[in-house]
């Protein structure tokens, strides 16, 4: 790196004044306003979806029951393997993401345990 | 490429947010706040400016956080976010011209407090100030932030070809400011 490069990231390195309790109250802020909110409104829309999905299923089955002919019969059926189907599909989903999740931090945790192992210096031999 | 334990731990971090770990995002803020807010500090020259811009960074990073596909990702990904929210800040204020020769004021004040730095950072404090957001955001991601230019393509959404050559106008122009105010 050339001179004029070295000084321009020494003059780029000048921090502002840096307030800290003012980092920690954006940084509670941060967190409990919008993470938490964020969580909510997803548990909230799976809570929903879930709800939305036992009930196609619910009221498929009850008009399945109940239904006398057969296309009325054939319609409810439609419905309820739609409901009921929606739900194993949420279910897989939410599965295969999780398992994909924990897979890559079980390989994050290991690439910093050879990291660690790596930083150490070995014993030397006698 | 091999990476550093620390890029390494962020990944980690970014994977337990994505599961909705509220200690883990709180740790990611606290190892990333003050390098989102210095970068706001430096291309909006503003304080609360850089708080706000800061704060609405980190809204966007939770919208995301999610869809983020690969963690390695993050950094640049962040710093587009922030980018794009300076950008926004910029052109919300219509400010650019205004701004510059009110950095160029703080600056000058700043100086007479900054005793211990030798006089080419001085000058070069000074002439980057008076750079435009595009140029400042330039010389952040590339000097300060270590960015390489093919990730400051991506984050500028520019292509690598033209990073290049604003880059080397840029670093030509920052020349040419310091030069002269040292002959003046």
């Amino acid at each position: 790196m050339i001179d004029f490069e070295k000084e321009l990231k020494k003059a780029l390195e000048k921090n502002g004044d840096f307030n800290v309790s003012k980092s920690e109250t954006l940084r509670k802020e941060i967190v409990q306003m919008h993470f938490d909110k964020k969580l909510r409104r997803t548990k909230l829309f799976f809570g929903i979806y879930f709800l939305l999905s036992l009930g196609i299923t619910g009221a498929g089955y009850i008009g399945l029951r109940s239904a006398t002919d057969t296309r009325g019969m054939f319609l409810w059926l439609i419905l309820f393997m739609i409901g009921f189907n929606s739900t194993i599909l949420m279910k897989l989903w939410y599965w295969v993401v999780n398992t994909k999740l924990s897979i890559l931090k079980e390989i994050k945790e290991l690439q910093l345990q050879i990291a660690d192992q790596a930083g150490k210096k070995l014993p030397v031999e006698s | 490429m091999r990476k550093s334990r620390s890029q390494i731990y962020d990944e980690l971090l970014i994977l337990k947010c994505q599961t909705g770990d509220k200690a883990a995002f709180e740790e990611l803020v606290e190892r990333w706040e003050k390098r989102l807010w210095h970068y706001a500090y430096k291309v909006t020259g503003s304080d609360s400016a850089a708080w706000d811009i800061a704060q609405e960074t980190w809204v966007g990073i939770i919208k995301g956080i999610g869809k983020l596909g690969d963690a390695a990702i993050f950094p640049g990904w962040a710093f587009r976010i922030l980018n794009n929210k300076c950008a926004d800040w910029l052109r919300k204020c219509h400010l650019q011209s205004r701004l510059d020769n009110e950095l160029s004021i703080q600056a000058q004040n700043e100086l007479g407090v900054k005793q211990n730095i030798n006089v080419n950072s001085e000058l070069l404090y000074t002439a980057i100030t008076k750079l435009s957001l595009e140029q400042r955001s330039l010389l952040m991601l590339r000097y300060h932030e270590g960015f390489d230019i093919s990730q400051i393509a991506e984050i500028l959404g520019a292509p690598e070809g033209t990073v290049k050559s604003r880059l080397h106008r840029t670093l030509n122009q920052l020349r040419r400011m310091v030069e002269r105010c040292q002959n003046d």
